[in-house]
């Protein structure tokens, strides 16, 4: 599956119309983790609504497959089932009697049949981590990590193809944050693709594909991290919080060392450090 | 979903009208109201008009805020200016079987019509051109006096603050619940009525929890901020009198007395 924004533009209309995105191109597909990075009031919000078809695009136009959204080619909520949009703070959608409820909520819309429901809510479940013993339990008793994991679960229980998720990890601790991530790596196979948005870099970088930067509606960024991190100056300029690591070594460039630009883990970092200092470092211009 | 509520519908602005004191500008929106009720000819409303004008102009109000603002009475004013025209009795101008139009009925119409319009830019134009905040304070100030015979107004008026202080944010929770929920499915806009109920429990559920969760944030933060009442409370900005407010006041009340007394 691949959806295409070509040239899309939305601005939101009040009292004082807010341009929220410029022009925007941009290619998500299965297959690729995508991290969507952008600080607030950089349009990410408004750009994921393209993905699933919450929001039309008011200029441009968004294909899914080729067909175009605009045009009314694609069914919107059979695409929305398609693209797993889990918002930002999902646990506030939560609204049924029961766990199991909940979760099946988006399978009971999609028109399954009885023990279509019961295998993916229990499926889904049990990827997030979430035991039988939970079903018949409120969603509002459990913690804020709980909740969050239902909320992610009920909309896995779709099996959406392109799965994008606004922030998962805003407000979690560092076990609930892990636990989510690490979930998402083993979620995502050939056939599913991710769209993560974060302004946490440091938390993207090593498992995102792929990372776009926003700033004021525009793609300012595209490429692999590597290739992302090596703009260092650029990122600082829209306001976007770069890996230590990233700063360290271009630091140790600007001072001549030998380091290649694009490194953002500190393991990549320790070992470009060692291999600089140790043979082909000499120090370059001075 | 976009939603077009014309309450909270402030844009801020830097002109004559903006920086007048709410208290003024509440003052005159009152006295224009009675005025509009007490007076019943074209020659004062064409007047009152003229003043209101001059207020959008000096605001920089659009035309468009100003549909804006009438569009939701659209009903309520044609209802207004049709049966007026139908049901009064006097000299007529226009016969149709049953439906007989008079010329009193055409006046009385049109007139009320004016009216309803008239009464709805008084109060736009102030809430265009005054914060929410501000308009509540200026309330309370105003109603000071009945603190005396023991009247609540300082809690009236916090209710109110903090009633128009949400309701945007709550607007905003609306629209992000319904999204959240549309993209699992939830269909909000098709089915009979019975159903689109019950689809809003998916909303309506979320809604409340949070209006409550919000509650009781607010009120542990007011708490810890040693909030105990209006007693001896000061205020961040004091509202205060200056010389464009009591030239305003001086000049626009005898003026409107002018128009009752004259037309």
């Amino acid at each position: 599956m691949q959806i295409e924004l070509r040239d899309v533009s939305y601005t939101y209309n009040g009292p004082i119309p807010v341009a929220a995105l410029h022009n925007i191109n941009l290619k998500v597909k299965t297959g690729e983790i995508l991290g969507l990075i952008g600080h607030t009031g950089s349009g990410k919000s408004t750009l994921l609504q393209h993905l699933n078809g919450l929001l039309k695009p008011q200029d441009g136009d968004v294909l899914v497959d080729g067909k175009s959204v605009k045009r009314g080619e694609v069914s919107l909520p059979k695409l929305r089932f398609r693209v797993g949009l889990v918002f930002q703070y999902p646990e506030y959608q939560l609204f049924e009697e029961t766990i199991f409820k909940e979760v099946a909520f988006g399978p009971k819309s999609m028109g399954l049949s009885e023990d279509e429901i019961k295998q993916r809510v229990a499926k889904s479940l049990s990827d997030v981590g979430m035991s039988e013993e939970f079903y018949e339990r409120s969603p509002f008793e459990l913690s804020g990590g709980q909740k969050r994991r239902v909320a992610l679960a009920s909309i896995l229980a779709m099996e959406p193809e392109i799965l994008v998720l606004d922030e998962p990890t805003a407000g979690l601790d560092p076990k609930g944050r892990k636990e989510i991530l690490d979930f998402l790596l083993k979620w995502r196979t050939d056939d599913k693709g991710i769209v993560l948005v974060s302004h946490n870099m440091e938390e993207m970088a090593p498992f995102a594909d792929r990372i776009v930067v926003l700033h004021q509606g525009k793609v300012v960024l595209d490429g692999t991290p590597k290739e992302v991190f090596s703009h260092t100056q650029e990122l600082l300029d829209v306001g976007i919080k770069v890996p230590q690591v990233s700063m360290v070594v271009n630091s140790l460039r600007s001072r001549g060392y030998n380091i290649d630009a694009g490194i953002f883990t500190v393991e990549q970092a320790a070992e470009a450090i060692f291999d600089a200092l140790r043979g082909g470092g000499e120090r370059r211009g001075l | 979903m976009a939603f077009d509520i014309t309450l909270g519908q402030y844009i801020p602005g830097d002109s004559f009208v903006h920086n007048l004191d709410p208290r003024t500008k509440l003052i005159i929106a009152i006295a224009l109201i009675v005025v509009l009720f007490l007076v019943n000819t074209f020659v004062g409303y064409f007047w009152i008009a003229l003043f209101l004008l001059l207020a959008t102009i000096n605001g920089s109000i659009s035309a468009r805020s100003v549909v804006r603002s009438i569009k939701p009475l659209t009903f309520i004013l044609l209802l207004t200016v049709i049966l007026n025209i139908l049901f009064t009795e006097g000299d007529i101008l226009f016969q149709l079987g049953f439906i007989r139009i008079t010329e009193q009925g055409v006046f009385r119409g049109l007139l009320l019509g004016l009216r309803l319009i008239l009464l709805i830019l008084s109060t736009t134009i102030m809430t265009l051109t005054t914060s929410p905040l501000a308009i509540t304070d200026a309330l309370e100030n105003l109603l000071g006096p009945l603190k005396k015979i023991k009247f609540p107004v300082h809690e009236l008026s916090m209710m109110l603050t903090i009633a128009l202080r949400f309701i945007p944010t709550l607007l905003e929770e609306t629209d992000k619940i319904m999204k959240a929920q549309m993209a699992r499915g939830a269909d909000f806009e098709s089915g009979n009525l019975l159903k689109r109920a019950q689809n809003m429990v998916p909303l309506l559920v979320p809604l409340f929890v949070s209006a409550f969760r919000r509650a009781d944030d607010l009120a542990v933060a007011m708490e810890s901020r040693c909030y105990r009442g209006g007693e001896g409370r000061t205020r961040l900005n004091e509202l205060k009198y200056g010389k464009a407010d009591y030239l305003t006041l001086a000049v626009v009340l005898p003026v409107l007395a002018l128009v009752v007394y004259l037309f």
